[in-house]
């Protein structure tokens, strides 16, 4: 179990109605489980989608800057003072 | 025929007072369509080489493209093209409005400006009349009391392209501005049409646009809205625009800040779309048939910084913000609007300023330089101070009016270190240390550093299931990496193929590559339904690497090579000093490389092979250069 840093941004941070808060967690999964826990539907039905329980298409989780993709995905474990960040569909330029 | 056009070009011979119309080249549209394609063709065969980009011997066109005006989503869009006086090479600037859909139901879908009148004049078009009226008393006036007072004179339903002060006074980096607080900004367009004493074109249209198949057209328009509704990125997009970029950009290290010395910022929350939203939104606001909606309002409502009008999108919150030092918000939000009412480009503006603000900090410029200004990191009332003195070319802001490159070659004792251009373009607002596919695109891109001729933003979070379908399987996970330059060449050879195609189309890049909902068989069905035009993906494809090799000709006719698609060396040799991108550098070569190949193009030169220039119909085009077997 690590406790990390989640970051908010955007849509949904007007959910969560914060920019940041510790968690504990051994891994992304746990992570995501917890929000969902502790946010509810609202969070869920923006964030999650139903048919794979994972994050929808275009938001993007990212541990210290890499999105989970190019690491364990959901399985990446976490270390104390990780900075986890969760986007809503954002990019351009 | 080709349906879904105005059908008819307007040419105006500005020295002789003379106008032309004439039908629209369909043979030239099959080959380049409309838009920048039909841009790109006309004017490189009409701007000679070896002139100076502010006389009358340069050409300027505006064009709308072939959707626009249609209900396809976020298609509004017309393009600006002449000689750039700001990089020497193919200038090329592109804006959303109105303008576009009102010239298209006037009749027309582009203008050509040659020569140069003696007096300032506007050119105004009610539907069939096109006239040349004296501009003597909009002429010394800023954009808004031009909108304003040729809008009171012609009707309130009339639409404006129009120059400020700043390209009046041939600042080289003036925008070509439309709608008030829309501008085709970059490349300088604006001090061309300063050039030619050309202030505005005001157009009135009352016209009906014939669509080749009307049942599959609303068919077809009916699905391409339920789809870009229904994509996730437009709630967010309508909300914040794209202001929100900052604290994303901030968490990847690619926000350009302190003249890109580094990609992170610690004011980043003080400038970011979620505080513009919180604090300073008035309402968001839509262009012509467009869903995204990423423009808005803002209104600063007391001190200093006082102004309601157009909000800054991302690219200005990084270059008159972080790139400065600067995270007084406020004074953010007023830079662009003072920057949209004298009429500049925001990105060379901050890219400009910050590169004063690291030589004085660097103490190589000094107070005897800057008429006493303190250049310190992130002062904004200087910032705000030389915004105005750039605009009127007053004092040390007439130095900065030629761009940070023109400017450090005067001032000259090592301040050309610190210069963040290509091609003497400031680069726009991706770190791209952090993101090596910008890089390459910003030394590809035809007008000098740009991030949107390519917009390789599939890597910037990772979009593997686009890159999947767009690209194929084989490039995953490389592709899709943001610091491997592995495979980067390819991604942005593609995008620019399909992004000059989109601007050709009169489509935004938001819908087409971000988010990337629509791609070639799309557009090519929108196309058949409202043009009566048969392209396959393939077709468009060709259409599109003809474009870019045909910009590309443009510049190797005026000597640019390998050696000018470069970065400063910042980039390419020194680490990123910190967060989440530390010790990163742009691999360019390893790109470049990858690039040439993929284009055909000689790999030391990068000059197009005779072969692929034969492959793409454009042989006659380089008849008489030095063009590699």
């Amino acid at each position: 179990m690590a406790t990390v840093t989640v970051k908010f941004f955007a849509t949904v941070r007007e959910i969560t109605g914060m920019r940041s808060m510790e968690m504990d967690a051994k891994n992304v999964r746990e992570l995501l489980d917890k929000l969902k826990q502790q946010f509810g539907k609202p969070f869920t039905d923006v964030v999650i989608d139903p048919k794979t329980d994972e994050l929808k298409k275009f938001f993007s989780c990212m541990v210290n800057g890499k999105r989970i993709e190019l690491l364990s995905r959901y399985e990446t474990e976490l270390a104390d003072n990780d900075a986890v960040a969760l986007f809503p569909p954002v990019g351009g330029g | 025929m080709i349906q879904g056009v105005g059908g008819k070009v307007i040419w105006v011979d500005l020295t002789k007072g003379k106008i032309e119309k004439r039908p629209i080249e369909k043979k030239l549209v099959e080959k380049y369509l409309l838009g920048a394609g039909y841009l790109s063709k006309v004017l490189f065969d009409s701007i000679p080489t070896g002139i100076d980009p502010l006389s009358p011997e340069n050409v300027i066109g505006f064009a709308t493209g072939l959707l626009t005006a249609s209900m396809f989503p976020q298609s509004s869009r017309h393009v600006v093209a002449a000689l750039s006086p700001l990089t020497d090479v193919w200038g090329e600037s592109h804006a959303a409005g109105f303008w576009g859909p009102e010239l298209k139901l006037a009749g027309y879908d582009a203008i050509f400006f040659t020569g140069a009148s003696l007096d300032p004049v506007y050119l105004n078009i009610n539907d069939s009349t096109v006239e040349l009226l004296s501009a003597d008393d909009v002429w010394g006036r800023d954009v808004f009391e031009t909108d304003d007072i040729l809008r009171e004179r012609h009707g309130k339903r009339a639409r404006l392209i129009y120059i400020g002060q700043a390209g009046e006074n041939l600042v080289r980096f003036a925008a070509v501005m439309n709608d008030r607080d829309r501008a085709s900004a970059r490349s300088g367009l604006g001090a061309v049409m300063g050039s030619k004493k050309l202030k505005a074109i005001c157009v009135r249209g009352t016209g009906r646009i014939e669509v080749a198949d009307p049942k599959k057209y609303m068919d077809t328009m009916d699905e391409f809205y339920r789809r870009m509704l229904a994509n996730p990125f437009t709630p967010g997009r309508a909300k914040y625009g794209t202001t929100n970029l900052v604290e994303m950009m901030q968490h990847i290290g690619r926000l350009p800040s302190y003249n890109m010395r580094q990609g992170v910022f610690d004011g980043y929350e003080k400038i970011s779309g979620e505080t513009i939203t919180e604090k300073y939104l008035v309402k968001p606001r839509s262009d012509w048939c467009c869903l995204q909606r990423c423009a808005r309002y803002t209104s600063v409502k007391e001190g200093p910084y006082k102004y309601e009008g157009g909000s800054p999108e991302y690219e200005t919150q990084s270059a008159l913000g972080s790139r400065c030092g600067n995270d007084n918000l406020e004074s953010v939000l007023f830079g662009h609007h003072l920057a949209n009412q004298y009429g500049m480009d925001t990105i060379s503006l901050g890219g400009t300023i910050s590169w004063a603000m690291e030589a004085w900090d660097e103490g190589l410029l000094t107070a005897e330089d800057t008429d006493g200004i303190d250049l310190s990191w992130g002062n904004h009332a200087s910032i705000v101070k030389l915004i105005k003195m750039i605009a009127f070319r007053e004092g040390f802001g007439d130095v900065l009016a030629e761009g940070s490159a023109r400017a450090a070659g005067k001032i000259g004792r090592g301040t050309e270190k610190f210069v963040m251009t290509v091609k003497k373009q400031e680069i726009a607002g991706q770190e791209p240390r952090a993101q090596k596919s910008m890089g390459l695109a910003a030394v590809t891109a035809a007008r000098g550093a740009d991030h949107l001729y390519a917009f390789p933003v599939l890597d910037e979070a990772g979009f593997d299931d686009e890159i999947k379908e767009r690209f194929g399987e084989e490039y995953l996970p490389e592709m899709a990496e943001r610091l491997n330059p592995k495979y980067k060449g390819i991604m942005v050879k593609e995008c620019e193929d399909f992004m000059v195609v989109v601007e050709s189309l009169g489509l935004c890049k938001y819908g087409t590559q971000i988010p990337p909902e629509f791609y070639y068989e799309d557009v090519a069905l929108a196309m058949k339904v409202h043009n009566g035009l048969e392209f396959t993906r393939g077709d468009l494809q060709i259409i599109g690497e003809r474009i870019v090799n045909l910009n590309r000709l443009f510049n190797v006719k005026r000597g640019v090579t390998r050696a000018d698609d470069n970065l400063p060396d910042r980039l390419t040799k020194e680490g990123a000093p910190l967060g989440p991108s530390k010790g990163e550098v742009v691999e360019l070569d390893q790109m470049l490389d990858e690039y040439y190949l993929k284009r055909g193009w000689d790999n030391e030169t990068g000059i197009p092979y005779a072969s692929t220039l034969k492959r793409l119909g454009l042989v006659e085009e380089a008849s008489g250069m030095e063009i590699p077997d």
